[in-house]
């Protein structure tokens, strides 16, 4: 009564499988663009950058708090970003540890907060409308 | 109005069910190492896979809505909106795939993955900014496994579940 000759695999399957790659190469090709010079930490919330750091004015260790409903503390160092504690439910953005690298990012969905590293000094991020 | 027979409320409910433990075991399962935190296996995606295989549109929609429920009473409101627009996205993509002849079970079970992903993505930007589509990349290249995994088991599954004595239109 239903369609049982579907096949497990067919050709079509290729081009689905393709496209998909396709996408995702395309999504990592946009997000390698950068190089490791000068990198600065970004805080946004629900989009809007609420801080701006460059790693190399941070001594030794900065925390920064956001506040919200569920809290989020993020700790700056000279070389790495990483969010020490999170008061949200899955705790994903403790887990994604240190990032280090230019385009790394932590996001932390119940809070609406995502941490960046730039590469670029430009203050093109802050410009609204 | 069209008149829903009682035997189909009773199989989406089953096939409900069967997506609620698996939602929970993949919750239950530790996070998978080398992979992104957050990311998993998409196990419910067999249930849905398997309602709109052997029943229909409306049906795989109802048990996508009765995940995302249970997305909000477990994980709060965020995976709510994550669940729902992730699976009636993944739900409507293998609705179409399964259209087509020529595609194959993997093709559909890909497709639905990569949709999903595509969803949840969506709706993370919504609540944050574009730092999220670094994850797609990932979550991309992941949905051809977990989308492989899930089509292996509804190709399995469904010539059994078809041929019981119980199952009849």
């Amino acid at each position: 009564m239903k369609k049982r000759d579907r096949k497990l695999f067919a050709v079509a399957d290729i081009f689905i499988i393709l496209f998909a790659v396709v996408i995702s190469v395309v999504a990592l090709v946009s997000q390698l663009n950068s190089k490791t010079d000068e990198l600065s930490c970004v805080v946004r919330v629900g989009g809007e950058v609420v801080r701006r750091v460059p790693l190399s004015q941070v001594n030794e260790k900065e925390c920064f708090e956001v506040e919200g409903e569920f809290p989020v503390t993020v700790v700056m160092t000279n070389t790495s970003v990483y969010v020490e504690s999170a008061s949200c439910p899955d705790k994903l953005c403790e887990h994604t540890g240190e990032i280090k690298r230019a385009s790394q990012s932590i996001v932390c969905l119940p809070a609406k907060v995502s941490v960046t590293l730039d590469s670029s000094n430009s203050d093109l991020d802050a410009v609204v409308g | 109005m069209k008149k829903i027979s009682t035997y189909r409320i009773t199989q989406t409910a089953m096939v409900s069910a069967v997506a609620l433990v698996l939602s929970y075991i993949e919750m239950s399962l530790p996070d998978l190492p080398f992979v992104l935190p957050g990311m998993k296996l998409g196990l419910s995606n067999i249930a849905t896979m398997f309602a709109l295989s052997a029943m229909n549109l409306p049906c795989a929609l109802v048990v996508c809505m009765v995940k995302a429920v249970f997305a909000l009473l477990m994980r709060g409101f965020t995976a709510f909106m994550m669940s729902l627009c992730g699976g009636v996205l993944s739900v409507l993509a293998m609705y179409l795939l399964l259209k087509l002849k020529r595609v194959g079970f993997v093709g559909v079970g890909v497709g639905g993955a990569f949709c999903h992903n595509l969803g949840q993505i969506l709706v993370a930007f919504a609540f944050t900014d574009s730092t999220v589509f670094a994850y797609f990349s990932v979550l991309g290249l992941a949905s051809i496994i977990t989308g492989t995994v899930t089509a292996l088991a509804v190709y399995i599954i469904l010539p059994k579940v078809l041929s019981l004595e119980l199952y009849k239109q």
